[in-house]
């Protein structure tokens, strides 16, 4: 008989918490659709909405690596120089003995290096300082230091008739910066391809070779190709354009002598095809282009055919023209070619060979001498002036590797840290850049992603078919908090994103490890959105803030309603700029199996091109001119040009 | 010195295939051939004394074609147990130990191999002797989890024996290109399939020497060594290899001296190979004239002494007592409940064949056969080729498929005979018919996939 009461509370108790629940529940709905304007969701949870951008792990403070960048030699051979960005250093090595000399704070973080003729100055390019600075050798010390344009990754100095000047590749603001050394100043700043990001100088002084790393958004199902951009360093015109046929990730370049070649290793990319297999390169494969002053490229394959040697980046090659040494960030390896041996089958060659070598995985024996293995992610490399040292920066191992370039064997490292072992993050990088996890190597994450960003290319996996419609390759930039991924929204978490059903749709092996996962899933969250700390909290200029307006607006200038479902900031609600929820909004194509796609975030958008699920539109312009959608994807048929060029240039400060 | 497990062994110990001197006659079959009543595995520690060889296969008639775990914890090999016995993979420990049977295939199982995640691969059934390559039922290619039922992942119609996993998780084996005309020789070549039966492909090996081709073996030096033969059945044979970078225009001696009957050739895991010669005749050498193993490095002018002789003995094969990475493994994509597979061709005009093998006609559609029995082989239909050249259709899984170009007189162009196959829910793309090798596609969209795959599975899912 005690016992009723009890049992009374008890089920007064559960109604009480059912009513809450229900009451909850109603609320929470009610309270997603009036801010969403939707009548077709569920429970979600309260973060899709309320969350601070402070508490993403990519707001975090994270720990600085001594990750070898650029490199260069001083002419007599005797010092190595390092440009450390994430530390914020330049170092200086000795040649001989590989013990670090000098170190100088350089601000901004350096990345880039170009040494003098003499040997008296050293230029650092500083990729988030958006500047170059001069070094004083004798003293090592910042003498000089000049505003470029954004995001400078690499120059090249050379002399012209008109004095020294450099030379160099901003790959944020796509052109090319060429500075006068005397005075220290910018002369021009031609345009470029997209994302310029590597030079070299023909040894006359003439022409300037810039590598530009993407490939530029075509039409739909269209080939895109990267450039390779030709100026006059003496003036800095722009002297001709050339594409890099159907390949990017071009990040280095080098000048054979004697040959009137420049050099650039590359990812032949192979997007438009459906990914049935990857064997036989049918992904992609790494070559090595050949272009001349005319701009004519060849593209000669680097890989063999079972075994691939992935995310090609730095090259050097020797004075006297006859070898390039070619790092591979993927597989850890160096490859040598031999160029008199490569000369001797393009003489022999038809026309039709040449441009069908890049297709022949056989063919890289005809040329390819050696490989030799490196430390993890080597990423520059650069020849002592008297071509008996090749130094090669193993970027995630914190150190350069010296080779003798004549037993083509390592002789030691210059140590520039502990490799960041103990960081899950760095760890994480080691993983992203490991072409090791993929059929015969074939290729890393990073392949895809440069640094974790996109490749702006569209791919058609084979999943759920052959033949459907391509989809768009996102950033990585600011991932963490943007749940569920895939434009389908399949994916809870980036562990499951990049575990078992990456294995099977891409990699083709064994899943990365979960101990492996992990740290890839802290480094990839650990990436902020593109040029965070610049753009963050800047003041709005006039055509930005009346962008913004439109982008928060619940009228149209005539007073009419929006609705609710169809205003920007619903759907692409701050702070990330999605509510993580899959919509509607007109954008379905012929072979897409649903009208839902996932509402990407919109933090670092201005980098992000092309746009929309499966990669149409080449620009934010082509939203809502090109692909307008009869304004289910925002109500934006009032616009006018003015209008539109506002609200883009308020995304271009997400 | 009773060994029971691999941590006993000293480094440098070896696994051994032995048979006996005697000449023996008709074979039971066609393993039995290689390995005559009284072979034997065994186990040899330095200093390879004969006489003290440890007994691996005990109790059994016969036994060959070992091979060792990546961990090196365990040895599978072929063996027969009585006369009349069908031949099954066994499994013992480096050691010594207690033998297990791991199979039980009718027909006989033979060629033991292991994937990337453990599973046994092996042939079945094993043919009779000397119609290994006409056998009405050829040997193919089974994969077994442990304590698990044999899935067949190959499907061609000619056999498929000898695989080898390759570091890169693929297997590797031994079968024969599709006849052509009436040419008595099989046109015997290297081919690999994923380990779940998918992408099965022309690996090396094509008329560019000797037809005999077997026991192929990544040499871990950036080559494949195989035995190669003026006749695939020919006991005489010696040691070829290709390189992995080209293997289709490498094919090369692998011995810069000459030698006298090869029977085996295996990396010995610190850089040369353990190699199963025969002694007679070898310049200047009184030694028994049986076969015995040697370690040969890649740039040896000359054939040393023996590393291990037994003159009472012919040492058929050895390999390394020593743990090696293991082979990637591979997530399958297929989906058994399917009996379908989607074969996507970027553009059928792609071709080796020089213009002399063709009427010069352009084709304009294929037409796509299956073979159901030896002797019956069925048209599935015809799909139009579209104007690059592509196509596209879903044909039926795990039957050996060819197809034929057709020009527009439904002449025939150019033909394969049915010998590829599709896993269920596969889809697998060429580039061409009878494309160039080891070429990656063009970077273009094929039409065809832009449009609904050719149903070409009805004919063949309809009739029993």
């Amino acid at each position: 008989m005690r016992r009723t009461p009890i049992i009374i509370s008890l089920l007064i108790g559960l109604l009480v918490l059912a009513g809450l629940g229900w009451g909850s529940a109603a609320w929470s709905r009610a309270h997603e659709r009036r801010w969403s304007g939707r009548l077709d969701l569920e429970l979600v949870s309260c973060n899709h909405c309320h969350l601070k951008i402070e508490n993403l792990p990519w707001a975090q403070p994270s720990r600085r690596h001594s990750a070898p960048a650029g490199l260069a030699v001083s002419p007599d051979n005797r010092k190595v120089y390092i440009a450390l960005d994430e530390r914020n250093e330049v170092v200086e090595a000795d040649g001989v003995t590989l013990a670090i000399t000098r170190r100088l704070e350089v601000r901004g973080g350096p990345f880039g290096l170009a040494i003098d003729a003499k040997g008296e100055r050293l230029y650092a390019t500083c990729r988030d300082g958006d500047r170059v600075v001069a070094i004083d050798l004798a003293t090592f010390r910042e003498v000089e230091s000049l505003a470029i344009g954004a995001g400078p990754v690499a120059a090249t100095y050379c002399d012209t008739q008109e004095g020294g000047r450099l030379v160099i590749a901003n790959s944020v603001s796509d052109n090319i910066s060429v500075v006068s050394l005397s005075p220290f100043k910018e002369l021009a700043r031609p345009q470029a391809g997209r994302e310029p990001y590597a030079v070299a100088a023909a040894p006359d002084g003439s022409i300037a070779f810039v590598a530009n790393r993407l490939a530029v958004p075509e039409n739909y199902y269209s080939m895109a190709s990267s450039e390779l951009t030709l100026v006059d360093p003496s003036k800095g015109k722009l002297l001709l354009r050339s594409p890099f046929e159907s390949a990017h990730l071009a990040e280095g370049i080098a000048v054979a002598p004697g040959r009137g070649w420049a050099l650039t290793p590359l990812i032949k990319v192979r997007n438009l095809v459906p990914i049935t297999q990857v064997a036989n390169g049918w992904v992609m494969s790494s070559g090595l282009a050949i272009a001349d002053a005319k701009g004519s490229i060849i593209q000669m394959p680097l890989d063999e055919a079972h075994d691939y040697f992935a995310d090609p980046s730095g090259i050097a090659v020797d004075a006297a023209g006859k070898r390039a040494f070619i790092v591979s960030g993927g597989s850890d390896t160096v490859t040598v070619v031999d160029l008199e041996l490569l000369a001797r089958w393009l003489a022999g060659a038809s026309d039709q060979a040449k441009r069908e070598a890049i297709d022949d995985l056989s063919l890289s024996a005809e040329y390819v001498v050696a490989r030799i293995p490196t430390g993890r992610n080597p990423r520059h490399a650069t020849l002592s002036p008297d071509g008996k040292r090749l130094y090669v920066s193993e970027r995630l191992e914190d150190a350069v590797l010296a080779v003798d370039t004549a037993a083509l064997k390592p002789i030691g490292r210059i140590r520039l840290g502990d490799g960041g072992q103990t960081d899950p993050i760095r760890r994480g990088e080691r993983v992203f850049t490991q072409a090791a996890h993929t059929f015969q190597r074939q290729f890393s994450c990073r392949s895809c992603h440069p640094d974790g960003h996109v490749d702006g290319l569209s791919y058609d996996f084979d999943g759920d078919g052959i033949g459907d419609n391509l989809l768009d390759n996102r950033s990585l930039q600011g991932v963490a908090g943007t749940s569920p991924l895939k434009w389908n929204g399949k994916n809870p978490s980036l562990q499951v994103q990049c575990g078992v059903r990456f294995a099977r749709v891409l990699m083709r092996t064994d899943p990365i490890p979960g101990a492996e996962l992990d740290d890839l899933a802290a480094y990839l969250n650990s990436l902020p959105p593109p040029r965070w700390a610049r753009r963050h909290r800047q003041v709005l200029t006039p055509a930005q803030e009346r962008g913004r307006r439109i982008f928060f607006a619940t009228l149209t200038p005539a007073g009419e309603p929006i609705p609710r479902e169809r205003q920007c900031h619903v759907c692409h609600r701050p702070p990330l700029y999605s509510n993580r929820l899959m919509s509607s909004v007109g954008t379905r194509g012929s072979l897409d199996p649903s009208d839902l796609f996932d509402t990407p975030h919109l933090l670092g958008v201005a980098y992000t091109a092309p746009y929309l699920h499966d990669g149409r539109a080449k620009t934010l312009e082509e939203l809502w001119t090109t692909y307008q959608t009869n304004d289910l994807h925002g109500v934006s048929s009032y616009m006018n040009k003015h209008q539109l060029n506002d609200l883009v240039e308020f995304l271009k400060t997400l | 010195m009773l060994a029971g497990c691999q941590s006993e062994l000293p480094p440098g110990s070896l696994i051994v295939t032995q048979s006996t001197l005697e000449k023996t006659g008709a074979a039971a079959d066609s393993l039995e051939r290689l390995y005559p009543p009284g072979s034997r595995i065994a186990c040899i520690v330095p200093p390879y004394k004969a006489g003290q060889e440890r007994i691996l296969s005990a109790g059994l008639y016969t036994a060959g074609c070992p091979i060792l775990s990546p961990d090196a914890q365990h040895v599978y090999f072929a063996g027969k147990e009585k006369v009349g016995a069908a031949w099954q993979i066994y499994e013992n420990a480096p050691g010594g130990g207690r033998l297990k049977r791991m199979t039980a295939m009718p027909g006989g199982a033979m060629y033991p191999a292991q994937a990337g995640n453990g599973d046994l691969v092996f042939c079945s059934p094993v043919p009779e002797d000397g119609r290994t390559w006409t056998a009405s039922n050829p040997p193919a290619l089974y994969r077994q989890a442990p304590d698990g039922t044999p899935r067949r992942i190959t499907f061609g119609a000619a056999a498929a024996i000898e695989p080898t996993v390759m570091r890169d998780g693929t297997i590797l084996f031994v079968s024969a290109k599709p006849a052509s005309g009436t040419a008595a020789v099989p046109r015997l070549g290297l081919f690999t399939v994923n380990d779940d039966g998918t992408e099965v492909t022309a690996y090396a090996v094509d008329n560019d020497g000797a037809p005999g081709i077997s026991r192929p073996r990544e040499l871990l030096d950036g080559r494949v060594g195989f035995l190669a033969s003026a006749e695939p059945a020919s006991p005489v044979k010696w040691g070829e290899a290709v390189r992995q970078a080209r293997p289709f225009a490498s094919r090369a001696p692998l011995f810069s001296f000459p030698t006298s009957a090869c029977r085996a050739v295996e990396p010995d895991g610190q850089g040369a190979w353990l190699a199963c010669l025969r002694t007679q005749g070898l310049m200047g050498r009184a030694m028994s004239g049986s076969l015995a193993v040697f370690r040969v490095t890649s740039d040896a002018r000359s054939l040393g002494t023996p590393l291990f002789d037994n003159p009472a003995w012919n040492e058929l094969e050895a390999l390394p007592v020593a743990p090696r990475p293991k082979p990637m493994g591979h997530v399958s994509a297929i989906k058994l409940a399917l009996k379908t597979g989607t074969l996507l061709c970027l553009n059928a005009h792609f071709t080796r064949l020089a213009s002399s093998q063709s009427s010069g006609a352009l084709a304009v559609k294929v037409r796509v056969l299956a073979r159901r029995a030896p002797d019956k082989e069925i048209v599935l239909g015809e799909t139009a080729l579209q104007a690059d050249g592509s196509f596209m259709a879903a044909v039926p899984a795990e039957v050996p498929l060819g197809f034929e170009l057709l020009d527009g007189q439904d002449q025939v162009i150019h033909r394969l005979s049915p010998s590829i196959w599709l896993r269920p829910g596969e889809n697998r793309s060429c580039l061409g018919c009878h494309e160039p090798y080891n070429r990656t596609p063009r970077n273009a969209r094929p039409i065809a996939a832009g449009l609904p795959p050719a149903n070409l599975t009805g004919k063949m899912l309809a009739t029993p």
